[in-house]
């Protein structure tokens, strides 16, 4: 549905003008609120340094998601290199195992979760070229099964969050070709439901997680012409409850992070007006800890760096003034996407 | 963090945390030790303690580590007594996160090894379901311990339905029930009679949803599907043919308005005459009766999914007077539609900009229709690539 036609229609119903008033008439930020960059910005760096409390132990194993979360959210607000850059990457490479696959952390079993984090991470960086690039895809690659599913390790299980892993990953790396895609697009749309939405296996229910994991492999290699897009649209558009906050599934409750999974599946099927973006930017920054830094999952909820990543990156799809844009398929900052893609 | 409030915690509190860090990494670091030297764990005592550990930690090594251990032992009836052991390990860490996918995994892969009664899994699956409905992970483990035990898609379509009658609001089994109706219509064939009867009772569950609470989400999208359903079920006008050219482009019938799918396979119909008055007859009944619920509905309640489904059903009933079908001097119905749209816009003017969408494709239809481009059929006798046709025309309204 093209707004070509919201013109056509204006000729006919003058009060149309009325109803666009309400949609685009206010500037973003007023009275909005705003965005405490440089709190967040404190935040992320202390919780770079914190190892010892009880979160941080539990989550110890997936250290690498959360320096993706944490690096990706600095470089999206222009303060990257507040990071030793050759202690991370040093850190990154000691996560690695000889198959290839990395580790959460140091010492720590490899998984497909992992590895994606950590060739995002070093693209952060620019610095790919430290992987033997031939080694990670070869990981990669030998978890694709005959069905063209991806097990996330060793252990098999099967989900579309590692179809997309291994897309996104081997398309970083210009390395598609080392697995099927034929047969992984095929896996990916027996997960496709009803609602035009998808699971992480055929016959499971439609989740914005997966969701943006199918739609984003999808539009990672060039299948995005399978997706009904008025359908899947109106499922996710139909996600923004009466706060302006976007929930994962119907009548469940409104979280930041689908800030991101909801609203990236909407810009990757171009129906992003569908939903009222000023309501969701005051609901990312009413997540705000204003004191502290950081962005909670609803308000006054404890922060953490997935729920601020998600956030400043919902805030960036948003085109929240002064932040940089953000790539809605790969997840990474559009000048990083650029410099994979255009200047190779 | 999901339910963790945002208050500094107090010194008692930090005390205990910071005694629990000691612990848990203290025994996560032996665990680790373990694993990578490969040691088999016999000592039931560090077993106890790593039991603990286990709950706690989601380090795939920690929940994976049996899988090398069993791997590697020989002594069957070792690894018998640890498999059970595992099983109430993995209960354990499921009662403290029941959204943990590589517990929920884990669990698959012990009962891989044969080593617990499916009855058993169905039992515990009823209790975590009764505590969380919606929970899809335990809805997928479902899925995996039916197929195991061979139960019938008949037989979980009727669990599905005690699910709903236990609270409607509950979008996970509408949905199960959905693929449970795909696999059994796909198994039967195509006995249309049959069909009809089982989506009039389908629609029928909907309708108590709809007029229980209008604003709960749940039934929607398998409503939307059902009757897009119920008119596929009735390709009026068609047979499948094998045939790779294009003779004759129909739209086919939809409640949402443009299926990419659809065009894709659009080459493979042609026109005839089979089935034609018997299966148009069943689709104007089943459209004309869920207007009147629609319209039953919105006498009692200004609600926007009443709103929504008549201007969708309204549409589906232009549509099928435009092919032709008897419709007892029924009338086309633009204008009512786009008055719905535009009730919906100040109804529900957050998603203003869907309205402002489907109100302009229904105004398209209308000129068109009033000018007589019958932009979506053309007789048979026309032989003409319509696919080329139909494209742009969706080019267009994209």
């Amino acid at each position: 549905m093209c707004t070509i036609f919201n013109m056509f229609t204006r000729m006919f119903l003058p009060d149309f003008h009325e109803f666009h008033q309400i949609a685009y008439g206010r500037p973003i930020n007023d009275r909005m609120g705003e965005l405490k960059i440089e709190k967040h910005v404190k935040y992320i760096l202390s919780v770079e340094k914190r190892k010892d409390d009880f979160v941080s132990v539990v989550m110890e194993h997936l250290r690498l998601n959360g320096a993706y979360w944490g690096l990706t959210t600095l470089d999206i607000l222009g303060k990257l290199d507040a990071v030793d850059q050759d202690e991370v990457v040093s850190w990154v490479m000691q996560c690695q195992h000889e198959c290839g696959g990395f580790g959460g952390n140091i010492g720590h079993d490899p998984h497909m979760l992992y590895t994606l984090s950590a060739i995002q991470v070093l693209a952060l960086f620019d610095k790919i070229e430290v992987l033997d690039i031939e080694k990670v895809s070869n990981y990669i690659a030998g978890l694709q099964n005959d069905d063209g599913s991806f097990s996330g390790d060793m252990w098999g299980e099967v989900d579309t969050r590692f179809s997309y892993i291994a897309i996104c990953s081997l398309a970083i790396l210009h390395q598609l070709d080392k697995i099927n895609v034929e047969t992984a697009v095929k896996y990916i749309l027996s997960c496709q439901n009803l609602d035009g939405g998808f699971g992480c296996t055929p016959g499971a229910e439609s989740h914005a997680g997966q969701n943006f994991c199918c739609v984003g492999a999808l539009a990672i290699t060039g299948s995005l012409h399978h997706v009904d897009k008025d359908l899947l649209g109106w499922w996710l558009c139909e996600r923004q409850v009466k706060s302006g906050g976007l929930n994962g599934r119907p009548e469940k409750l409104p979280d930041v992070c689908y800030s991101w999974w909801v609203l990236s599946c909407l810009i990757m099927i171009d129906r992003v007006h569908w939903i009222d973006k000023e309501k969701l930017v005051k609901f990312i920054l009413d997540c705000q800890d204003k004191e502290n830094g950081g962005i909670s999952d609803r308000p006054d909820d404890a922060v953490d760096v997935f729920h601020t990543y998600f956030g400043v990156a919902g805030l960036s799809l948003l085109e929240y003034p002064g932040l940089k844009a953000i790539d809605p398929a790969y997840a990474l900052p559009v000048e990083v996407v650029d410099r994979i893609f255009v200047s190779k | 963090m999901h339910g963790i409030s945002r208050k500094t915690p107090s010194r008692e509190e930090q005390d205990a945390s910071a005694l629990k860090v000691a612990e848990l990494r203290d025994l996560q670091y032996q665990f680790l030790h373990l694993h990578h030297n490969k040691m088999l764990i016999y000592k039931r005592s560090f077993r106890n303690k790593c039991k603990a550990v286990r709950s706690e930690s989601r380090a795939l090594a920690v929940q994976y580590f049996l899988n090398h251990q069993s791997e590697t032992e020989v002594d069957s009836e070792y690894i018998q007594s640890v498999l059970n052991e595992e099983l109430k390990v993995v209960e354990n860490a499921l009662k403290k996160n029941f959204k943990s996918y590589s517990a929920w995994y884990h669990r698959k892969w012990v009962l891989s090894k044969g080593h617990s009664s499916t009855d058993k899994e169905l039992r515990l699956l009823g209790k975590f379901q009764k505590l969380d409905s919606r929970n899809f992970h335990a809805w997928s483990y479902r899925r995996f311990i039916t197929m195991l035990k061979k139960i019938s898609d008949e037989d979980e379509l009727q669990y599905t339905t005690d699910t709903i009658y236990d609270n409607f609001s509950n979008y996970s089994a509408w949905h199960n029930r959905s693929v449970l109706l795909s696999h059994l219509f796909e198994k039967r064939g195509k006995g249309h009679c049959h069909k009809r009867a089982f989506w009039k009772r389908n629609l029928s569950l909907y309708i108590m949803l709809l007029f229980t609470d209008p604003d709960d989400q749940s039934g929607w999208f398998y409503h939307l599907w059902l009757l897009d359903q119920t008119v596929k079920l009735e390709p009026f006008l068609l047979s499948s043919c094998a045939s790779s050219w294009p003779l004759v482009y129909i739209y086919q019938l939809m409640i949402t308005w443009m299926d990419a799918s659809l065009l894709n396979s659009l080459h493979r119909l042609k026109i005839t005459e089979e089935g034609k008055s018997k299966s148009s007859d069943w689709s104007m009944k089943t459209i004309a009766n869920e207007i009147a619920h629609c319209r039953e509905l919105l006498s009692s309640t200004n609600c926007k999914i009443g709103k929504l489904t008549l201007a969708r059903l309204l549409m589906a009933q232009n549509k099928l007077i435009s092919y032709g079908i008897p419709n007892d001097g029924i009338e086309v119905h633009y204008e009512e539609i786009l008055g719905l749209y535009r009730d919906l816009m100040k109804l529900d003017p957050t998603h203003i900009c869907y309205y402002e969408d489907a109100y302009s494709l229904v105004l398209l239809k209308q000129v068109t229709y009033e000018y007589g481009i019958y932009s979506e059929i053309l007789p048979s006798i026309w032989r003409f690539n319509f696919t080329k046709y139909g494209f742009l025309f969706l080019s267009a309204t994209q």
